[in-house]
């Protein structure tokens, strides 16, 4: 017999809880007292049911339970507690005055991890419950080890994707510059061949030459759009993002959206001030607002709302960076089928889109993305499949712009 | 009718570049990097440099540096792709602080290359 003094050092100090179950209260009460005395936590039930009852509020580690009891038994409790969540971690132990062979085998295969024999020994009841302790303290050690393993893991996987985005960032940059020049050429070559022969063949050559230039010119847009994403478009004039500039906004996402569909504007007005650039902040509302209006079929209700929101607690979605500081939050709502996790771990992706092939570039969001971290923002998204989705873009509260602004100077661009 | 030196590491975008001019009836010198285009800027003291930003062997913005301090007449036009192959920075705003009397975002169009030469000719030079 080892008294409790001997546990070994490095198991966790916690008092375990014990859920004692007797239908006899002079029992119950005796059994509680000694486990008390050893330093464990405990509570006690008259029935089975009430031992039930008790397990969502009090979480025991170990149930101890009567075998013979009014209305269900023992043995019935142990099935029952098997069956529950997380139940086979429980270490159930029953009391029972049947020790012969048959009676103990069918309560180990009622899922009992031990028996204790009535009447019962204060010093085997300690002892046996002192066993199960040492299991439990080892269980519980495996599962924090298995907990804190799967939080290694998560946070491993989202440095992988902050990187991810970083590389696509570099790729899609460099593509692009290599593009412009290609399509400098093609659109230098196109145009000087109109200029200088016009209208031979009977002017199909000029309908040829306007055919390359307008696929050249559909490929310089797209290498834009590939440019904000990689570095946030630079050098657009910057405003105060107030509710006038969103109003303006809004009136010209308005034609975009169907009849059908309701944009709802709430922008208070005592925010700090955050310098945005408005035809940037047109080009994020706009595809976020497109995506809804697809999202909800056509049909439905866009939320915009404009507030600060302090100590945001919680990674970017785009580029993983964990955030913990006061921001000016621009969140786009919308009431549609929503996103799945696995598609939302892609949407910021430059050419991923869920819309039929053909239906979008796959650019508006990693454009989204561009710009707003160009800003020095970041953007978060809340979705649940059938419910809608929520996109809140992040504007960083910089004191410096503030200062830059109160003197009469809110041009930053070159 | 000018002499304008064209300097860019691209031979498609600085052919490109030479036929435009040569259509408007200029002459035209071609450099394909920044320490190309110093040499022959040096040799032919051309009267409008037009060159790319982002080059091996001497930048742009270093040829243009180092012949603003020899030639502070120098009338330029820049022209970039924008960015470098990492593709985050974005190098004709620096071009216009440097001395750059035109900047110019690939692709461009004839016309936007005919008006910022047109302009930089007619331009007093910058001293």
């Amino acid at each position: 017999m080892r008294p409790m003094a001997e546990l070994p050092e490095q198991l966790p100090k916690k008092n375990l809880r014990i859920l004692v179950v007797d239908d006899d209260p002079f029992i119950l009460q005796e059994i509680a007292l000694h486990l008390m005395a050893a330093d464990y936590r405990v509570e006690s039930a008259e029935s089975a049911a009430q031992a039930l009852e008790k397990m969502d509020s009090f979480h025991p580690e170990i149930v101890l339970t009567d075998w013979i009891m009014e209305g269900m038994d023992g043995l019935e409790l142990c099935q029952a507690l098997r069956q529950r969540k997380n139940g086979r971690l429980l270490y159930l132990i029953v009391l029972t005055a049947h020790d012969a062979e048959e009676s103990l085998l069918k309560a180990f295969a009622a899922g009992a991890d031990d028996y204790i024999p009535k009447p019962v020994s204060p010093r085997v009841l300690l002892a046996r419950v002192q066993a199960g302790a040492r299991l439990v303290r080892l269980q519980l050690e495996v599962e924090q080890a298995r907990r804190e393993q799967a939080e290694r893991e998560r946070m491993a996987q989202q440095i992988q994707r902050a990187h991810k985005m970083q590389a696509i960032g570099t790729l899609t940059g460099g593509i692009a510059h290599n593009f412009n020049n290609y399509l400098a050429a093609i659109l230098g070559y196109a145009e000087l061949a109109k200029e200088m022969f016009p209208g031979v063949g009977e002017g199909q050559l000029d309908d040829f030459l306007d055919n390359i230039h307008q696929a050249g010119s559909e490929a310089r847009d797209l290498v834009v759009s590939l440019r904000s994403f990689s570095n946030g478009g630079s050098g657009s004039r910057k405003a105060p993002l107030q509710g006038v500039m969103l109003d303006e906004i809004v009136r010209m996402l308005q034609p975009v959206m169907s009849a059908s569909i309701l944009l709802k504007t709430d922008f208070d007005k005592d925010i700090p001030l955050v310098l945005v650039s408005q035809d940037q902040l047109y080009q994020m509302l706009m595809s976020l607002c497109i995506n809804a209006r697809e999202a909800m079929e056509g049909a439905g209700e866009i939320r915009l709302r404009l507030r600060q929101v302090r100590d945001v607690r919680a990674s970017c979605a785009s580029c993983h960076e964990w955030l913990s500081d006061d921001y000016v939050e621009l969140s786009i709502c919308d009431s549609g089928r929503g996103i799945d996790d696995d598609t939302l771990q892609r949407v910021f992706d430059p050419f991923f889109s869920s819309k039929d092939a053909g239906q979008g570039t796959g650019l508006g969001l990693s454009v989204v993305h561009g710009l707003v971290h160009g800003c020095g923002g970041h953007v978060r998204v809340d979705s649940e499949v059938g419910k809608g989705s929520c996109f809140r873009l992040l504007f960083p509260v910089d004191p410096q712009a503030a200062q830059a602004a109160e003197a009469g100077s809110t041009g930053t661009g070159s | 009718m000018a002499k304008i030196l064209v300097v860019d590491d691209e031979a498609q975008v600085r052919g490109m570049l030479v036929k435009m001019l040569a259509v408007e009836h200029h002459e035209v010198i071609e450099a394909e990097n920044g320490a190309q285009g110093c040499k022959k800027y040096r040799e032919h003291q051309p009267d409008l440099l037009i060159t790319d930003l982002v080059m091996p062997e001497k930048n742009g913005i270093d040829m243009i540096l180092e012949l603003k301090k020899e030639f502070p007449s120098i009338r330029i036009v820049a022209i970039s792709g924008g960015g470098g192959i990492t593709g985050s920075f974005d190098y004709l705003p620096v071009a216009k602080l440097v001395g750059a009397l035109h900047i110019l975002q690939k692709p461009f169009s004839l016309q936007a290359l005919k008006s910022a030469v047109a302009e930089a000719l007619e331009m007093p030079g910058v001293h």
